[in-house]
């Protein structure tokens, strides 16, 4: 990549440099691994380290193929990203007081329009009504409790959906989805005017310790949902991999790039397979990314994702819109690297991952809270969150230069590196068979809890420091109020719910359920379409979240030997 | 790595908690200090006291990072009396306000840990049952 003037000036200084070190440190070795995907280090990069990379091919402009460098040209000089905090807890009101607040602390989507990113409570996530006895001691307590489209009315009442960003942070999709639309449909819209997200996590989330679908019969889930979204919901981002996820869950940099594209892979194959348009669905797929402690190698990943994804569309799906070969991207920062101890301390870390987040170019961020290792955010936590972002955009000047790390002979080296590892690991996935293979055989969750464990045990050693923890330590007293919602949420919820069912004709809402079963027969034989049209018919029947979830599982297998995570 | 005879760790967490790396860790650092540790994702608190009994074991390790202690542990320490093991050791871990713990230990939870646990702390307790 450099003229021969250039490269000999380099090997003269270095040959110096080498002289200057073995001299003033007695020949001490200065090279180290980065602290998270095991990658040899040395402590100086040079024009010599890029010699082998082709500037157009492998570093590029920002906007142009394979977007390496942004996925536009001008970026948040012209369009900031996403406030996207996660959101949500107790009933739907509840929830709507902390989307107002954030709202009112000047949480923006593009271009000052509203987003908001919401997560519901664990039995509304995997499809347990709050009637049920799984429910009981969850209800409300991390997320909220919406099962049915009247929750949603509860929530969302008097916004304008089409002028909305609702992100709809959930485990059983189609369930949620179906609920989502419906309560649209009861304001006079169609499904194609809203805008936003679901996770569509039938197949994604398999790092987690959850009840999981037969990973076959998931990704077909996973499949139709997009199949709907692509043909039905133009305006939708139907799909979100969660390498936040398996970050938590133990994985390297390396690690959560190539397993989130590894699972994107499944699914995008699986809708080719359908006969979908890489086109169509592309678009729809996104990525939420943990930025963690390490900081230049999260940097690097986040470019050399948004390369290998870019090839990857471009040469295995054969896509030809730009903004399906653009990487769309959630950060949320770490959350495994926060700690209990002097808890304060994590608004500096968070504001380290944030920075390094918009220094990689991203498009949306949820800030993690200061309190996120005593408990849910409260007000003040979730509002200190967003101000992270809003002082990195508004104050640090790092918005006026697309890209601006780029050039710099070690992010150049990290990312090419760490591209390459990816394709090491991505076709040791392919010659295991793939991926669904790969998950099943317990070969990917085997290497998150090797590194989760290699982790743990440096900082035990002291190995690792981390302020607060095995360094730097005090004496603790919790003195942060940990939030809580009303704990008389449960009570209502549970009234609402056997409420809702009361209001309904039942012979209708069994009809509509059967005739779920029947759509669901369908595909398990391979038959796409017809599943998503029959949840927003059992929805309109006032069949509940729950009702419609465990409906799905008379069809498809679902359930704890799916687990792949509790392997030990 | 010595064995540490009959001591048998039951470690459980529910099957909607998503967040699980920290019950691995323990998994792992108890298997390293030469436990027999089991791990099961239950789906209603009942299975916690059933597994016991048929795990034989001697301490049961409780995980929650969504705050459901306050519906299952009353249910498995009652269960866990009625079934004849009140004194296997229990112990609760995650993300547990501190203001919680006194009520934790008033339902005979022995000792809650959290994020930054002391391992040798942990191991030590454990090995006491042992001696015991």
């Amino acid at each position: 990549m450099f003229d021969e003037k250039t490269v000999e000036q380099c090997r003269k200084l270095m040959k110096q440099y080498d002289e200057a070190i073995a001299q003033r440190y007695q020949g001490k070795d200065f090279s180290s691994t980065t602290d998270s995907s095991g990658i040899p280090i040395k402590s100086l990069y040079t024009p010599l380290d890029l010699q082998d990379l082709d500037f157009e091919k492998d570093i590029g402009f920002p906007g142009a193929y394979p977007y390496m460098r942004s996925n536009y040209p001008i970026h948040y000089q012209f369009q900031s990203w996403i406030n996207q905090p996660v959101h949500g807890y107790g009933l739907p009101e509840h929830t709507r007081e902390r989307m107002d607040k954030l709202a009112a602390a000047g949480m923006e989507g593009y271009f000052g329009g509203r987003a908001y990113n919401i997560v519901c409570d664990v039995p509304t996530h995997f499809g347990v009504d709050p009637d049920e006895p799984d429910a009981q001691g969850y209800i409300g307590k991390d997320g909220v409790s919406c099962p049915t489209f009247e929750d949603f009315g509860r929530m969302l009442h008097g916004m304008d959906l089409t002028k909305t960003n609702i992100v709809l942070i959930n485990g059983d999709t189609l369930a949620y989805l179906a609920h989502f639309i419906v309560y649209a449909e009861t304001q006079g819209l169609k499904p194609s005017q809203l805008r936003g997200n679901t996770m569509n996590w039938q197949f994604g989330a398999w790092y987690a310790p959850n009840h999981m679908w037969e990973p076959e019969g998931g990704l077909k889930l996973a499949t139709d949902v997009i199949w709907f979204c692509s043909k039905e919901m133009p305006n939708w981002n139907h799909t979100n991999i969660q390498g936040h996820g398996m970050s938590e869950s133990g994985a390297d940099a390396v690690h959560q790039m190539t397993y989130g594209i590894a699972t994107a892979i499944a699914i995008a194959d699986s809708c080719v397979a359908a006969g979908l348009d890489p086109d169509a669905f592309m678009p729809g797929i996104g990525f939420q990314i943990a930025q963690c402690n390490d900081f230049f190698e999260y940097i690097c990943m986040f470019r050399a994702w948004r390369k290998l994804w870019a090839n990857i569309a471009h040469d295995r799906y054969g896509c030809k819109r730009a903004s399906s070969m653009q990487l769309r991207t959630h950060t949320h920062t770490s959350c495994f690297e926060l700690t209990k101890q002097q808890p304060l301390v994590n608004l500096i870390r968070s504001s380290f991952h944030a920075l390094g987040a918009a220094l990689s170019g991203t498009t949306a961020m949820e800030v993690a809270a200061y309190d996120e290792p005593i408990g849910i955010p409260t007000e003040e936590s979730a509002v200190l969150a967003l101000r992270i972002q809003q002082v990195i955009r508004h104050e640090t000047g790092i918005t006026k230069v697309s890209d601006p790390l780029a050039g710099s002979y070690y992010v150049e080296w990290l990312t090419h590196r760490m591209e390459q590892e990816a394709r090491k690991i991505l076709k040791e996935i392919e010659d295991a068979g793939g991926f669904v293979k790969a998950h099943k055989n317990g070969m990917l969750m085997a290497e998150l809890r090797k590194h989760s464990a290699q982790w743990r045990r440096s900082i035990d050693k002291g190995e690792r420091v981390v302020v607060g923890w095995n360094k730097y330590t005090v004496p603790e007293k919790q003195v942060i109020k940990p939030f809580r919602a009303d704990p008389k949420v449960a009570k209502v919820a549970i009234e609402r719910i056997k409420e809702f069912k009361a209001k309904r004709d039942q012979a209708k809402t069994d009809a509509a359920l059967n005739a779920l079963v029947a759509a669901a027969k369908r595909l398990d034989k391979g038959e796409y379409g017809h599943i998503m049209p029959a949840c927003v018919e059992a929805a309109r029947a006032r069949a509940t979240c729950g009702e419609i979830s465990k409906t799905l599982r008379k069809v498809f297998k679902w359930g704890p030997e799916y687990t792949m995570a509790v392997q030990m | 790595m010595k064995s540490q005879g009959r001591t048998k760790v039951l470690l459980v967490k529910h099957w909607m908690e998503c967040h699980d790396r920290g019950v691995k860790s323990v998994a792992t650092i108890l298997r390293d200090a030469g436990f027999e540790v089991v791990y099961i994702v239950y789906m209603r608190p009942e299975e916690v006291a059933t597994s016991a009994v048929q795990e034989d074991a001697s301490v049961i390790g409780m995980s929650f990072s969504t705050g459901a202690y306050d519906d299952h542990v009353p249910v498995v320490m009652r269960l866990l009396k009625e079934k004849g093991l009140g004194n296997v050791m229990v112990l609760v871990g995650g993300l547990i306000p501190d203001e919680d713990i006194d009520w934790l230990k008033k339902q005979g939870i022995k000792e809650v840990f959290g994020a930054g646990t002391d391992t040798n702390y942990l191991i030590e307790l454990i090995k006491s049952v042992a001696r015991n």
